[in-house]
């Protein structure tokens, strides 16, 4: 009975050593995410449409609201894709349209923590070395980004701020980075 | 049926044994820190898993001991003790049973309160000093509710801290048409206001900086709790992306920033776009976050003071029906004692940046912030003596 106990034992560590070691290994080729955080399955979820309608809003000096600017793009392959396309067209400069962020900022990375459904997304170092300071500055960069991300894609339900691979505690000395942000569509100007 | 017993029993211990050899590969192995809190009457305790765990409480003549009934980890920076009035040192001790940690203060205490929050698991307890006898055990944990009183300082007013915003080479904003600078502003009205309060209300008047000098966020906050402050007032200058955004702004801390007109409009545009912002689970989450804050128990009062601070202010910039805004500011999350953030006005506006250049203008703000603190110690002494 004790050799019945002894190769169950064993039997049952070979097990968890090989479900461990298909976790490991199915995850090594995703987006490294921040620690504690899961590997996103929508990654390679697959999409069925050729196009996709976004909605970007922008600046207003008439307006207090963010407005509305449609654009309809080739859907691509995986969802994180279609989250990065989005931020990029987000912060490109644009004629006639203005994005309350310094020159230069780009996207770094970003990853989706879906069981959360937190928007991870990590910016380059001009995003603090350029801000402008102020609180309301602050306020409207992260509204900005927030409510874009939230509103065009609902499984996403909050927003969280890196900046050059790292967490920073503010962008220039004011609201507190450390937790994600939950959008507020009240700040968006909805089609006339 | 001897045989199927024990078959059985067999099963059972592999199936146990088994748990134990996943316990790595799920991590479920116990992590915990600890934190301190000095609020004005007791100094708030926690202790945070990054799952549940069974504990008991044994009080000590100094202190006392939470005893895990299992092993738990805590490294040297997983214990903050922000708050030291009181607690003097808490430490791990693993033993063959679990592990203990042996809480030691600087006097006897008493269990204030004792609770267990959830997401994640918290055990906080609130210590106040008790001379008189050894601390007895405290009662069993009770699930916290927002029906719980709060324990604002019932003390009179004695000590205020001013924190005027950045300095040193964090100049803050910067003037459109001019070389103005938010850090000089804020320490000009800093110490106009430090002048005031000392001469006319004789009370202590506590500097986060009173020269040209870097201090950091959460130093700024520190520096009041320490110092036993009972109202804290940041200055600041502010900036935006709109040039024509103009006038003066008092928040007070929430977890999401608020404005007067987008919080009129805010319930009804999320409802009807149908988004989750009001998600009635996701607002609880909210709740209990905010446990964690030392400003939660200040909010009302804190609400408070920024409503004379700001009708003051409004009379000096010559705007009316301008409320009192909620936003996260680092600065004052931490703040033990009713705080809010100043906000004069907008160096990206040239108007309002020609106002921040005289010096006449800066000496009216100070005399409205001011007299929005005499107002504010006056209903807090009248309503606690």
């Amino acid at each position: 009975m004790n050799k019945k106990l002894l190769y169950s034992l064993v039997a049952l560590a070979v097990v968890f050593f090989v479900v461990a070691l298909v976790i490991f290994l199915s995850g090594s080729g995703a987006e490294k995410a921040p620690a504690g955080t899961t590997v996103p399955g929508a990654q390679r979820e697959a999409v069925q449409a050729d196009t996709v309608d976004l909605k970007l809003f922008f600046m207003d000096q008439s307006d207090w609201r963010l407005v509305p600017l449609t654009m309809r793009i080739p859907r691509p392959a995986v969802r994180t894709q279609l989250y990065r396309e989005f931020l990029r067209l987000l912060l490109q400069p644009r004629e006639g349209s203005r994005a309350p962020l310094p020159e230069g900022t780009s996207l770094r990375a970003l990853y989706y923590l879906e069981a959360d459904h937190i928007l991870v997304v990590d910016f380059n170092q001009s995003l603090v070395t350029g801000f402008p300071a102020g609180s309301r500055s602050e306020m409207e960069f992260i509204r900005f980004i927030v409510n874009n991300i939230c509103y065009n894609f609902r499984e996403i339900h909050s927003v969280r701020f890196m900046v050059g691979g790292n967490e920073v505690k503010t962008l220039s000395g004011h609201i507190d980075l450390s937790r994600p942000f939950r959008p507020n569509f009240a700040y968006l100007k909805k089609d006339e | 049926m001897r045989e199927d017993y024990t078959d059985g029993s067999m099963r059972y211990h592999t199936i146990i044994i088994g748990l134990l050899l996943l316990l790595p590969v799920t991590g479920l192995s116990l992590n915990v820190s600890v934190r301190s809190f000095d609020y004005q009457d007791h100094t708030r305790l926690v202790f945070e898993g990054d799952r549940s765990f069974a504990y008991s409480v044994a009080a000590l003549e100094k202190g006392f001991e939470l005893r895990l009934q299992e092993a738990a980890r805590t490294d040297r920076e997983d214990i903050q003790l922000a708050g030291d009035r009181c607690v003097q040192k808490v430490q791990p001790v693993p033993r063959h049973d679990g592990t203990v940690y042996r809480v030691e203060t600087r006097t006897p205490v008493r269990f204030q309160r004792q609770f267990v929050l959830e997401n994640p698991f918290r055990v906080v307890f609130d210590l106040a000093a008790d001379e008189q006898s050894p601390p007895a055990v405290p009662s069993p944990p009770q699930e916290e509710t927002e029906s719980s009183p709060p324990s604002a300082g019932f003390m009179r007013i004695n000590t205020v801290c001013i924190d005027p915003g950045h300095g040193g080479t964090d100049l803050g904003a910067k003037g459109s048409t001019s070389d103005l600078v938010e850090k000089d502003i804020t320490l000009k009205v800093g110490l106009k206001l430090k002048r005031l309060i000392e001469s006319r209300l004789g009370l202590r008047v506590v500097m986060t900086r009173e020269t040209d000098a870097e201090v950091s966020l959460d130093s700024r906050a520190a520096m009041a709790n320490n110092q036993k402050a009972q109202v804290f007032v940041s200055i600041h200058v502010n900036s935006s992306y709109r040039r024509g955004a103009r006038g003066t702004e008092t928040y007070y801390v929430s977890l999401e920033a608020t404005d007067q007109e987008a919080s009129e409009l805010a319930r009804k545009e999320n409802a009807a776009v149908g988004g989750n912002a009001f998600d009635p689970a996701a607002a609880d989450d909210l709740r209990l976050i905010l446990w964690n804050m030392a400003q939660t128990e200040y909010i009302k009062e804190s609400s408070k003071l920024a409503t004379y601070i700001q009708n003051q202010l409004n009379d000096v910039m010559n705007t009316r029906n301008r409320g009192v805004k909620q936003a996260p500011f680092r600065v004052l999350m931490r703040a033990a004692m009713p705080a809010v953030l100043v906000e004069i006005a907008f160096l990206s506006n040239p108007g309002e940046e020609e106002l921040l250049s005289r010096d006449g203008f800066l000496a009216r703000v100070a005399g409205g912030i001011y007299t929005g603190i005499a107002q504010f110690i006056t209903y807090h002494n009248q309503r606690y003596k």
